[in-house]
């Protein structure tokens, strides 16, 4: 057999992945063709190069960390769990700091109709000129104009 | 200690059946024994394919979570080691061909221990962690579906027809890039270090 046909075989040969009877046409070319040899032990010794890198160990902190992944393993998605409560708890404190500082949004008062407005301010108002004066200030029989100047002049501070 | 090997060898299939057994009945415990067992010999494997200690970290665990989740087809007839190396290489060369790390590559000084022991003669150790890195480079240099070959055939010591299962390829396809690697891995060490 050729040269060209047998290397072919001789890089599988040199691992033994070769059947009975592929090993014996390269055993018998070897024997003869020195370059055929050569290029046998070269793939021969790379075989042994190679096996260097068997049973090789892990520095220390790789290994714990390698060992610390098992509870990623086990739990899966613990990792995620624990991110999303966190968000959770970041955004309730984002929230309740926000409404704290908005006082106003606590205080709003009730929506009031137009009419509502009205009377309620006018009470005020009335309230407001009345509550210093003594029975001594107030005149018995208030003139018929004045009520009437004290409702308009409260009508003017509704605002529509 | 060559009877405790040779009884390690028998028992393992044995044990490992029982444990997977457990597992799938949702004992959790018996996990352990395996990960323990051969999560280092794992992570050798992704470390060569990936060759970023992140990246293999990731990649064992994301096998053992794929092998938990796919326990109850596991085929009990084959050994638990080349079922979950298969699950480990299909999602490594998957990362591979998306290339979605952006991790750089680290040398195999920067995860491995160096040797140690009494026995040693220190020159001969500098000189086998030479020896290690070189092949660890040239390694890197052959394109993934050669180095998946070489590392399955010559560092995890499986079979031409074992690897065509695990990798879902045909013997004849295995004994091809088989030849074709080490044809490459010689080529590359001749150019950069000489030879022959």
């Amino acid at each position: 057999m050729r040269c060209g046909e047998v290397k072919e075989l001789l890089a599988l040969a040199s691992g033994g992945d070769v059947s009975e009877e592929e090993w014996r046409i390269v055993e018998r070319h070897i024997a003869e063709c020195p370059s055929c040899r050569r290029l046998y032990r070269a793939f021969c010794e790379d075989r042994a190069r190679i096996e260097l890198l068997r049973g090789l160990r892990l520095k220390g902190d790789l290994s714990a960390a390698l060992a610390a992944r098992r509870r990623h393993i086990l739990h899966p998605y613990l990792g995620w769990m624990v991110r999303f409560a966190v968000a959770a708890a970041v955004a309730l404190v984002v929230t309740l700091f926000v409404v704290k500082l908005m006082p106003s949004a606590q205080t709003q008062p009730p929506h009031q109709t137009p009419s509502e407005v009205f009377v309620n301010d006018t009470t005020d108002f009335v309230k407001k000129v009345f509550e210093n004066a003594t029975v001594k200030d107030m005149p018995r029989s208030t003139p018929k104009y004045e009520r009437c100047r004290i409702l308009e002049e409260a009508d003017a501070t509704v605002d529509f | 200690m060559g009877v405790c090997v040779m009884a390690d060898a028998l028992t393992t299939p044995e044990v490992e059946r029982v444990l997977v057994e457990r597992l799938r009945r949702g004992d959790r415990s018996a996990f352990n024994p395996l990960f323990e067992r051969y999560r280092e010999r794992l992570f050798w494997v992704a470390f060569h394919m990936l060759r970023n200690e992140q990246d293999a970290l990731d990649a064992v665990q994301e096998a053992f979570v794929r092998v938990l989740r796919a326990i109850d087809r596991f085929d009990t007839s084959r050994r638990f080691y080349t079922w979950a190396c298969q699950i480990l290489i299909n999602y490594c060369v998957d990362r591979l061909r998306r290339r979605s790390s952006s991790r750089e590559n680290v040398s195999l000084e920067d995860v491995a221990a160096p040797d140690a022991g009494s026995g040693y003669d220190p020159e001969e150790a500098v000189a086998r962690q030479e020896e290690r890195r070189r092949v660890f480079d040239v390694l890197q240099k052959l394109p993934p579906p050669y180095r998946t070959v070489i590392i399955l055939r010559e560092l995890e010591g499986f079979s031409c027809k074992e690897i065509a299962e695990m990798t879902g390829t045909t013997h004849a396809t295995v004994r091809w890039r088989l030849h074709r690697a080490r044809t490459m891995f010689r080529e590359i060490w001749e150019k950069e270090f000489g030879g022959l």
